[in-house]
């Protein structure tokens, strides 16, 4: 069975999954991942909206992306047009993170380089990814 | 033989001099592994354990296999304990899931004990009650508390239950406990230890920082500390 890994990205950035889980196919993995995200949303739904779970498969190449606003059965009793909106919302705020992370890196990246310039030691890590300059 | 020490069960510290000269003589003293089963649904109570170390939870088993937790005991506790009362059944699976020392004392003793000592009746009557109390507590918690919440709380207690920060559990055990997919542990324990509050690998977790375990903590944590259980007061100022 292949082995696939699920990503927790929310507003800190992303908590990495060390182990991965044996599942039968990509369909399994979707269930997975489904199932695991609304574990982690219960109960704080209103919280967590803006988090998604990614899957990678075993070379820890993305597969798919879960916003946990799509899977957030407190909103089943609104509008559609409502629930659109707050998914979309939700949608932007999990893109604001990445550009915020994104942004994180960088600014590490350039302290590293100027490190290396300066011929300074200079060592971090984000996510537990070495940020190379 | 040396006899057993009781004082690193805090039940039976709380005993007057004159009780415990009747258990302690009928207490045996041994080790007992981890995943060691002591009771199973329906079993009858051959048994009083009380842990020295160590930690037994309580679980019901569905009848599709799956277990939910309704406790845990450790040194502040024993299993079996109603016994004292009467013949018994389990009403729960009591495993133990951190190994450690345990005294034990045959079930018809204790009963001959508690029919003997006003003391030791009135310790299971209010230990009874403890149970009862945090099992209450334990269903309300999980049924509206998150995952993450749930999983400090259950740490913070069973730190408290051993005595110590390190907690050897597996991440599928604890996923068992909290009724979700180990996955989502996995998840949670990362991200509690990016906070700084624990450091877990190769199935040892250790509690660095209580404080920021207690901030993550659903409220449960702390209605349950024996000092805020009424039923207790009476046991904790003997």
């Amino acid at each position: 069975m292949p082995l696939y890994y699920f990503n927790l990205k929310d507003v800190q950035g992303t908590h990495v999954d060390p182990d991965g889980t044996l599942l039968r196919d990509d369909s399994a993995a979707l269930d997975h991942a489904r199932q695991v995200a609304q574990e982690l949303m219960q109960h704080r739904e209103a919280r967590t909206r803006s988090w998604r779970l990614q899957a990678c498969d075993a070379d820890r190449r993305a597969l798919f992306e879960l916003l946990f606003a799509t899977l957030d059965h407190t909103m089943n009793a609104l509008p559609p047009a409502l629930r659109h909106d707050v998914e979309t919302t939700s949608a932007r705020t999990a893109g604001l993170s990445d550009a915020i992370s994104n942004i994180r890196t960088t600014l590490h990246q350039i302290r590293g380089t100027l490190a290396k310039s300066e011929r300074s030691p200079y060592l971090a890590a984000l996510d537990g990814e070495r940020v190379e300059p | 033989m040396p006899v057993p020490q009781h004082r690193d069960n805090r039940l039976l510290a709380t005993l007057s001099r004159e009780a415990l000269s009747l258990i302690e003589p009928a207490l045996n003293e041994e080790p007992i592994s981890q995943g060691t089963v002591l009771l199973e649904p329906g079993e009858p109570i051959r048994q009083v354990y009380f842990p020295q170390s160590g930690m037994i939870s309580l679980v019901v088993v569905t009848k599709d296999g799956d277990l939910i937790e309704t406790s845990t005991i450790g040194r502040e506790g024993a299993l079996g304990l109603h016994r004292g009362f009467g013949e018994r059944r389990s009403f729960t699976r009591a495993t133990v899931q951190i190994a450690g020392r345990f005294l034990t004392i045959a079930a018809d003793a204790f009963e001959d004990i508690a029919l003997r000592s006003m003391t030791v009746r009135e310790m299971i009557a209010r230990y009874t009650e403890v149970l009862w109390a945090e099992a209450q507590q334990i269903a309300a918690c999980n049924a509206v508390h998150d995952a993450s919440s749930r999983l400090c709380r259950w740490l913070l207690q069973s730190a408290d239950r051993i005595g110590g920060s390190q907690l050897p559990l597996t991440q599928d055990f604890l996923a068992q406990m909290l009724g979700v997919r180990r996955t989502t542990v996995t998840l949670l324990a990362q991200e509690l230890q990016k906070k700084g509050a624990i450091k877990y690998s190769r199935g040892r977790l250790i509690i660095l920082d209580r404080k920021t375990l207690e901030r993550c903590s659903c409220e449960c944590y702390r209605v349950m500390q024996p000092e805020n259980l009424p039923v207790m007061i009476g046991v904790a100022r003997r």
